[in-house]
């Protein structure tokens, strides 16, 4: 099993609306995503899925609606919303410019 | 939005929290499955493959605690968010809906702000008569006293069955009595103002004390005591400009100066109907908010017009009180057969509710207003929800396809509620704001005498019970489509599409819309038959000629008279003065200064410039009053019984019915010549002509008097005969007038010369200003008589607007509610048959193709209309029938029914049945076969 990093605060919630932005998931989909896309870097528990879904759900970015997976089974799938989406655009254009900062800071000649 | 904290458990739903709790369970399974379905796959062995997917996943049961927690707020935001939305996208449908067929919307919208509007102003009506407390402390315990029984009510009460009543009772801590009238008032300009005369009991009975200065004493209260006054508080604030130094001024007052000893709250008023009889132009009411009290009733010994009142002991209800009072009243009757009992029966005191006092108007006569007004809500209701469901069952094509999509009956039904709330909001604004533009014109409407129609407004609780009706109106207009919609929903989309709408449905409309018709027809029956109530009254059987005719009625002073023994002596009363008075009572007669008074005013009257003549009567013609039995008649030698009539008997002089325009039918009027010594004459009217000489010419007839031993046994000569004048308000064509020369009037006459104050009164013709020719009138009087107080200066054409007034407003009011009614009906017969041929069009076109005849299409829909309004005026024309009882019970003299009435109504309703099922019919007949078909 590769290292893990610890989620950063809210990554999570970006990663779950990224997931979801283009067809809906349900929560096993989603966490098969994060760990193709990232590698097995991030998701320690993929039960902290759960929590994190209904947070964001509350808070209006995502639908819950019960469908059939490939599998043929009964499944909680998640949407994304408008409102879902808008978030998720800000979110990234906060997360791209925080990344290139930092990325920048990274690569820069210390000072001394 | 989220609904305020305190709401929260409102929209808290155990069932939802439950499925959401369920919800994450399950996924969590599914998920767990799914990897170790995954490990499985890839090689590892089932129990390794288990435990790895538990490693990856963590606590299955921490992370589904902490979900189910989380998923629960979810699910509640989503909900409400989900309700917002429905309600916005319901919203837009609703206006939608409305714009869409801006016709049904206008006649919807005029259905609903009619309703609202009539239902807020009789509300406000009855809340002003009904419930508004009377101005003082604990008045629903005071109640009224006065004398009389069932066949023959009265308002007043004698001093001497008063202060036995007062001896025996013991249902009241206090009891008092008063006397309403009107004074000049000379200072500082001479002007007519009320005047109750009190007891000093008065103010504790009605538990007020003068806001400056003191009530009267018990001493005051003696014959003899100083003329003294207590100013109601808006006298004093608009006469003596709220002068702080008032107490202990003398002011001037017709009959003598009084001193001022005390100023009433403000808050205090005294609403009564002041002796018998409608008043001039605001000289009623004027009379005791804008008045004065006097300490002066104990002088008023004996007779007539004493109200006594009464403040229940606590804990004493009316009903003990009536009992109470029955016991006392019976010993009395005892005690004093020969004057308290009567042919109408024993005169017993009776207890009544203040309010009556204050309003004039009998409760029963406010609930059957509003329940007419109610009646008319309820056919709103009706007709909306007809029309509500008409419009759902065109939609149902669309209603199914959601139905059928998921939409739950309940989200169908917000749905309806919204698209039915929307109108009603709408029309709930309008109505109140057309219901607050005509309450200036419900007040003039409102029988004058009414108290506190001033007092009808928009209160709070007035908009409270109107908001509280409309939104009942609403959930019942949203029931029918809604029930409508839910069974609509077992049906398939597919056969939605088709006819879809079951028998039962059908019926239920139709059954809806005879129920319509026949209000309908009941309402209009009532009000036509209180339009020719109405009719009568104004004008054409009044008997005279009202108009710019004057008149002055004022109580002599007893000067005016001579005493003729005692009421004892005289051998008893009058069976129409029993229980007025104490058998000690003094009789009188006019003497000869009351016939000097009357030759000199009428002569000064007519000197009056644009006085055309003046004539002189005991008292006036359309006069609203105590029904006030006469003396049985009979031929001479017959001793008279119940087959003879009670008459009324006017005094006047000859030129009375030139004057008045009373035409002479047979024989002559009165003449100067018949004096008292030529022979005695009398001028009967009608309905004595028939009732005493039948088929006979009574001219040239004598006649005598119930020779009771103050009515002189003498025999007086027909010689004439005029029609019936309307004499109170309930037109009495039969009542029985017999009129003698003043000239005539025998020693001991009696008619109201007994105990209290001659009343008399002088009618004038006049041109020009009412104002100048009444100032011109009073001055007449005054100069024969300096001290009289003028009871009331008045014309006659305002006492027959008074006497009026009642029928009016119910006509207007019932008038107005038929109209709605008609309307309504025309709405619903029009609707539903348009929704028939709507749903028929497929079968329609059909029959069309297979060349079913136009004119035949056309012709069974009118035929429907007819079913319809033929019904509905069957069961209308019984409900017309009791209305019309029922006004017959409440106004006498209105008719109880007419045939040509019935049949009018009826006629009128199935006409306007037949007529509204034409565009429905046209439509049918216009039906276009192909278009028809691919509708289908």
């Amino acid at each position: 099993m590769p290292e893990s990093l610890d989620l950063l605060r809210g990554t999570l919630d970006l990663l779950i609306l990224r997931a979801v932005s283009r067809n809906a998931l349900h929560g096993y989909g989603i966490a098969r995503w994060i760990e193709d896309t990232t590698d097995g870097t991030f998701l320690v528990e993929e039960g902290s899925l759960y929590p994190a879904l209904q947070r964001i759900r509350k808070k209006g970015w995502l639908t819950a609606r019960w469908g059939v997976s490939d599998t043929g089974r009964r499944a909680r799938f998640y949407a994304i919303t408008d409102a879902g989406r808008e978030r998720l655009q800000s979110e990234l254009r906060t997360w791209r410019r925080y990344n290139r900062a930092v990325e920048r800071a990274m690569t820069a000649e210390p000072a001394g | 939005m989220s609904p305020p904290r305190g709401w929260r458990w409102l929209f808290r739903n155990p069932f939802r929290d439950r499925a959401e709790e369920r919800a994450v369970r399950d996924e969590i399974r599914f998920h767990l499955e799914e990897l170790e379905a995954r490990y499985t796959r890839s090689g590892l062995p089932p129990g390794e493959a288990h435990r790895q997917a538990r490693a990856r996943f963590g606590d299955p049961e921490r992370w589904e605690r902490e979900a189910a927690g989380e998923g629960r707020a979810a699910a509640r935001a989503e909900g409400r968010r989900r309700t917002l939305l429905d309600l916005g996208t319901d919203l837009r449908m609703a206006f939608r809906q409305m714009t869409r067929n801006p016709r049904f919307t206008a006649l919807l919208l005029l259905v609903m702000t009619v309703g609202v509007a009539a239902g807020t102003t009789v509300w406000g009506v009855v809340d002003a008569v009904l419930f508004k407390p009377l101005p003082f402390p604990d008045a629903d315990r005071v109640v009224a006293v006065p004398g009389g029984n069932e066949r023959w009510p009265v308002w007043f009460a004698s001093r001497f069955a008063y202060e036995a009543w007062d001896d025996g009772q013991r249902s009241f801590e206090e009891m008092a009595v008063v006397y309403s009238a009107t004074m000049t008032l000379l200072e500082p300009r001479p002007e007519e103002i009320g005047v109750l005369r009190v007891e000093s009991r008065f103010f504790d009975v009605i538990r007020t004390q003068p806001m400056l200065g003191r009530a009267f004493t018990r001493e005051e209260d003696l014959p003899g005591a100083p003329n003294l006054l207590i100013l109601t508080w808006a006298l004093w604030r608009d006469r003596f400009g709220s002068d702080p130094d008032i107490l202990g001024t003398e002011v001037g007052l017709r009959g003598g100066p009084a001193t001022v000893v005390g100023v009433m709250p403000p808050s205090f008023s005294w609403e009564d109907f002041q002796g018998d009889g409608p008043a001039p132009e605001g000289a009623e009411r004027l009379a005791l908010r804008n008045g004065i009290f006097r300490n002066d009733v104990g002088e008023l010994a004996s007779g007539g017009r004493l109200l006594p009142l009464g403040r229940l002991r606590p804990g004493v209800s009316l009903d003990e009180a009536r009992a109470d009072l029955d016991r006392v009243g019976r010993a009395v009757v005892d005690a004093y057969p020969e004057v308290f009992v009567s042919d109408s029966g024993p005169y017993m005191p009776t207890v009544r509710p203040l309010r009556y006092l204050y309003t004039r108007f009998r409760a029963d006569d406010v609930k059957l207003l509003a329940g007419a007004a109610l009646l008319v809500l309820l056919l709103v209701a009706v007709n909306t929800a007809g029309l509500f469901a008409t419009r759902v069952l065109d939609r149902r094509t669309e209603l199914g396809v959601r139905a059928s999509l998921g939409a739950g009956r309940i989200r169908l039904a917000r749905q309806l509620l919204v698209e039915t709330g929307v109108p009603w909001a709408l029309a709930l604004a309008t109505g109140l704001l057309l219901a607050g533009a005509g309450l200036p014109w419900v007040r003039s409407v409102v029988p004058a005498g009414t108290a506190f129609v001033d007092d009808v407004t928009l209160r709070p609780r007035v908009l409270v019970g109107c908001l509280s009706v409309a939104t009942a109106l609403w959930l019942l207009s949203a029931l029918l489509p809604s029930l409508a919609a839910s069974r609509m929903e077992l049906l398939s989309a597919g056969k939605a599409a088709g006819r879809g709408l079951t028998k039962g449905g059908m019926r239920a409309q139709k059954v809806l819309i005879v129920g319509q018709i026949a209000l309908a027809c009941g309402l209009l029956g009532g009000a036509t038959l209180l339009l020719r109530h109405y009719a009568r009254l104004r004008g054409v059987e009044i008997g005279l000629d009202p108009e710019r005719t004057a008149m002055v009625y004022l109580d002599l002073p007893p000067e005016y008279r001579e005493p003729a023994g005692t009421v004892a002596e005289a051998g008893g009363v009058a069976e129409y003065a029993r229980g007025w008075f104490d058998p000690h009572d003094p009789v009188f007669q006019p003497g000869p200064r009351f016939h000097a008074f009357v030759a000199g005013t009428l002569e000064r009257m007519e000197a009056v410039p644009g006085v055309t003549a003046a004539t002189f009567v005991n008292q006036p013609p359309l006069w609203e009053s105590t029904h006030w039995r006469g003396i049985r008649l009979a031929p001479p030698g017959v001793e008279p019984d119940e087959s003879y009539p009670w008459v009324r008997t006017k005094w006047v002089t000859p030129d009375y019915f030139e004057t008045l325009g009373i035409p002479v039918r047979r024989g002559r009027g009165l003449l100067p010549t018949d004096t008292r010594d030529s022979q005695r004459v009398v001028v009967i009217n009608e309905a004595v002509a028939r009732t005493v000489f039948g088929s006979e010419d009574p001219v040239g007839r004598t006649l005598s008097f119930n020779p009771t031993a103050y009515f002189p046994d003498l025999d007086w000569t027909v010689v004439g005969v005029v029609p019936p004048v309307l004499q109170y308000g309930p037109h009495e064509p039969d009542e029985s007038v017999v009129y003698i020369p003043v000239a005539q009037l025998p020693r001991a006459w009696a008619d109201d010369q007994i105990g209290w104050a001659m009343r008399v009164s002088f009618l004038a013709r006049y041109r020009g200003s009412p104002e100048e020719v009444f100032r011109g009138l009073r001055e007449a009087v005054w100069a024969g008589e300096p001290e009289v107080p003028i009871t009331k200066a008045t014309t006659l054409e305002h006492q027959r607007a008074a006497l009026i007034a009642q029928p009016r407003f119910f006509l207007l009011l019932l008038g107005g509610f038929a109209t709605v009614a008609l309307l309504l009906s025309a709405v619903g017969v029009l609707a539903t048959l348009g929704q028939q041929v709507h749903q028929r069009t497929g079968e329609l076109g059909i029959r069309k193709a297979l060349g079913a005849d136009v004119h035949e299409l056309l012709r069974r829909t009118l035929a429907d209309g007819a079913v319809l309004g033929g019904l509905g005026v069957l069961v209308g024309t019984g409900l017309e029938w009791l209305l019309g009882r029922g006004l017959h019970a409440r106004i006498a003299g209105a008719p109880e029914w007419s045939p040509a009435v019935l049949a009018g109504a009826a006629t009128l309703l199935f006409l306007t049945a037949v007529l509204a099922a034409l565009p429905a019919g046209l439509r049918a007949s216009r039906v276009d076969p192909m278009e028809a078909l691919r509708t289908e």
